[in-house]
């Protein structure tokens, strides 16, 4: 019995220690990092947009390069507007400059011009865009208390330099500038369809104002200027000839920021589906579509894009074409960093049967029935 | 949530309960005849608080949480691989305990019988959660539906008021039986089953079947303007239902056998039957609910905030998808969790106070059956003192128990622990293994 009792008391020791706890699984201890779906796992994403030129112009990148120059009308077509006074002088300085004012005489001004077109629309024609629905007007006043005319040599006119199709002349002979408030139009007409470009100048050649005897009783007291002011307005359309590629202009690809600090989450493969609709007339070519990690963002060769190449089909509002496009994205080895910016090379170029239609803010790009499948896994809890 | 799930299924109770090994192993303990109702008691006794509980989970925090290189993950871990967790994972993941508290016990002979009158109020809890539903969470799934097979929540608490016969049949043989009365107090019962998932580039639905199961001694639930069920709030017009919630009827029976001087062969039955539980309050809800993408989402909305917030609309919706609607009241049968033990011991010849023994043991939990075998060793030093450890395995790996028995003038103290093997999660009681486990304490008075 002396040796049963403490026997067993050591069994029941020894017993009661299997309970006991075990440190390996202190859950002080415990990283929460977990990693789900690891296999695969898809979901549908929805629709998404429009993305319009509009919501382009206020962000601030491409806000700040075009917000100020381009301006829209109600209904958000493209227009350019430039009312700009060209040549101007005050009847009393032609007083001062005339010796003998007891007769009719006539003050020689000479040529005066201006570039007409308004800079967004001469600003998108470099581009390769075509200028539609341009309509030109050169007006002036009368600052006397009764009428005048212009030299017989005088005319006003409105030319592409260079293009002989280009150029519209209006004689100022037998035009009578009547006084009183108002203007008179010398000069208006609509560049036609054809030229595919802005006029480059616009103005009077050989000016001349016949004025009366007694010029100085002549003037009228609110208004001492004669004004001359050139009107224009026009579109912009894609143009036929439309084909801008950055990399034939050897500007290469664009590189541009682009924060999605998807890191954390070691996503390893990421497939992106959708049909993207384009009520844009211009066909978009995105080549070697290539994405920036890092700080100071470079090209990531971790990082397979695919396709690299996508093609995009121009529409319009009323015909959108619909472009199904997969993207994936993998990690060639370890996972998907923080992307920092995109390098892709891009090309534009008009789309068939919308060369003329004036372009519109409105107009943009809207993602459909966009999914995403994930393939490795998606990460939370990440201490990194 | 995934981590408390795991936490939970890996969790057990402190309270445990006295177990069959040490009602057939211990000498003087008046309440052995709850073990097999043919031990007849030495002495008219009283007995006043005891509480007997069984807790099993055919997982462990093991079975969830993984040591590696100086720290703990979880199987969702990308170092753990899908073939440990959860491919060990059983098909389901269970936990069921009984709880079995003796609020009054009463033993006395009479008329060459042992008889036992008791008021005990008995509990029973159990859950279940599917491995499918960790398998989705880990792998994911392809286009095609993912079958998650099925979640259950039960609980339930009922008195019983037994009576005990146990009678020396000859010098050898006794017999015994228990009636037990079953009165329902309080039930509940959750589950969500014909459970999918299809998740593709054109919708993530879940498919669904929930019924709601609840007695109706708190009241009726409340049903809104528009007919449906606002669980676990209770209408005060129908405050007390009936009760109990139910009846039933459990029957013991036993028999020991010392066919030689210092053997003793124990075999009872016990927890034959069940009751019938009234769920005056029934409520069901079925999918599926299905999301085909956020529509018309601009551009402007793509902030985190905007997401988050339509998002949150979705879930809104889901929910609204989700209202249980009101079902008929509902009587249904839930049998006991059968128990069959088999006991052998046999004391020393030459030294009557130590004897040695082996015991089986089957649990007839629904669809989490327990079975065990055990060698034990039994020592009684002292009139006064009752020791008894026993080690053995079963169907959740190898188990030990402890015991003790002491007596102080007409007091009977006893306490005992089972356990098995794996350790425990520091600070707590959770195994880390798949675990069966009791602990009782009880007090008696010797009459």
């Amino acid at each position: 019995m002396k040796t049963i009792v403490p026997l067993l008391s050591l069994i029941i020791v020894l017993l009661a220690s299997a309970g006991c706890a075990n440190q390996d699984y202190n859950t002080d201890l415990l990283d929460k990092e977990i990693t789900l779906f690891e296999r695969e796992i898809s979901v549908p994403v929805g629709d998404i947009g429009p993305f319009t030129l509009e919501l382009a112009l206020k962000s601030k990148t491409i806000g700040s390069l075009l917000g100020s120059v381009l301006q829209t009308e109600e209904d958000g077509t493209i227009i350019g507007k430039k009312t700009e006074v060209f040549y101007k002088i005050n009847a009393y300085e032609i007083v001062a400059k005339t010796k003998d004012l007891s007769q009719p005489f006539t003050y020689s001004v000479g040529d005066q011009d201006l570039s007409p077109a308004a800079m967004s629309v001469s600003l998108l024609s470099g581009f390769g865009f075509s200028p539609v629905d341009q309509h030109v007007s050169i007006t002036v006043n009368n600052p006397l208390k009764e009428s005048y005319t212009l030299g017989d040599s005088s005319f006003v006119r409105c030319v592409k330099s260079g293009d002989p199709t280009f150029e519209k002349y209006v004689a100022l002979k037998e035009i009578t500038i009547p006084s009183g408030y108002g203007t008179t139009t010398l000069l208006e007409t609509d560049i036609p369809e054809t030229a595919r470009a802005v006029p480059n100048k616009m103005g009077v050649k050989n000016l001349s104002f016949n004025l009366p005897a007694d010029l100085m009783d002549k003037i009228s007291s609110s208004n001492a200027e004669f004004t001359f002011t050139s009107n224009y307005t026009g579109h912009i359309a894609a143009g036929e000839n439309l084909n801008l590629d950055l990399a034939s202009l050897g500007l290469g690809s664009i590189s541009a920021k682009a924060k999605l600090p998807i890191g954390p989450y070691r996503l390893k493969d990421v497939q992106v589906s959708f049909d993207l609709e384009n009520t844009f007339p211009l066909d978009v070519t995105l080549s070697s579509l290539q994405l920036m990690t890092g700080e100071e963002p470079a090209v990531d060769t971790n990082l397979e894009v695919s396709p690299g190449t996508l093609v995009i089909g121009g529409g319009s509002p009323q015909k959108p074409t619909v472009t199904p496009i997969t993207l994936r994205i993998k990690a060639l080895s370890g996972a998907i960093p923080d992307i920092t910016g995109i390098q892709v090379g891009l090309k534009l170029s008009s789309a068939s049967g919308y060369a003329t239609t004036p372009l519109s803010v409105k107009q943009g790009i809207s993602v459909k029935s966009a999914s995403a499948t994930l393939r490795g896994g998606i990460t939370f809890g990440n201490h990194e | 949530m995934i981590l408390s799930l795991a936490a939970l299924m890996g969790a057990t109770l402190c309270l445990n309960a006295q177990s069959f090994q040490e009602g057939f192993f211990l000498r003087h303990n008046n309440l052995a005849y709850q073990y097999n109702p043919a031990f007849v008691g030495d002495n008219n006794f009283l007995s006043v608080g005891q509480i007997n509980y069984n807790v099993q989970n055919n997982v462990g925090a093991g079975s969830f949480l993984f040591p590696k290189n100086d720290v703990l993950v979880t199987g969702f871990h990308s170092a753990i691989p899908a073939e440990v967790f959860p491919g060990k994972l059983p098909e389901n993941c269970r936990q069921q305990g009984d709880l079995n508290a003796t609020i009054f016990a009463y033993g006395f002979h009479k008329a060459n019988a042992f008889h036992t009158l008791e008021l005990n109020v008995r509990g029973m809890y159990g859950l279940s959660v599917p491995r499918q539903a960790f398998e989705f969470l880990k792998k994911g799934t392809g286009s095609s539906a993912f079958d998650m097979g099925q979640f259950r929540v039960t609980g339930n608490l009922f008195a019983e008021v037994a009576y005990g016969y146990g009678r020396k049949l000859n010098d050898w043989l006794s017999v015994g039986a228990r009636a037990k009365l079953l009165l329902p107090l309080y039930g509940q019962r959750f589950d969500i089953s014909d459970l999918s998932v299809t998740a593709n580039t054109e919708e993530l639905s879940v498919n669904y079947k929930g019924n709601l199961y609840m007695t109706n001694r708190s009241g009726k639930m409340e049903i809104d303007e528009a007919g449906y069920v606002k669980p676990f709030k209770f209408s005060n017009k129908e405050k007390l239902g009936p009760w109990p919630a139910g009846a039933g009827l459990g029957l013991d029976l036993g028999m020991v056998a010392t066919p030689v001087e210092g053997l003793t062969v124990s075999l009872s039955m016990l927890d034959l039957g069940g009751m019938y539980w009234y769920y005056g309050n029934r409520a069901a809800s079925s999918g599926p609910l299905t999301f085909e993408g956020l529509e018309n989402l601009t551009y402007e909305q793509l902030s985190a905030d905007d997401l988050k917030s339509k998002l949150l609309d979705i879930g809104k919706e889901f929910l609204q998808v989700m209202r249980p609607v009101p079902k008929i009241d509902q009587w249904q049968w839930q049998a006991l969790h059968l128990q069959a033990n088999l006991g052998v011991k046999y004391e020393m010849p030459f030294y009557r106070r130590l004897a040695v023994g082996a015991t089986g043991r089957y649990l007839g939990s629904q669809g989490l059956p327990y079975w065990e075998g055990r060698f034990g060793l039994e020592v009684n030093p002292w009139d006064w003192l009752d020791l008894t450890a026993d080690i053995g395995t079963g169907s959740r790996g190898m188990v030990w128990g402890v015991a003790a028995a002491v007596r102080i003038c007409r007091f009977r103290i006893t306490a005992g622990m089972q356990n098995g093997f794996g350790g425990t999660i520091p600070y707590s009681s959770r195994p880390i293994e798949p675990n069966f486990k009791s602990l009782s304490f009880g007090l008696s008075y010797d009459l």
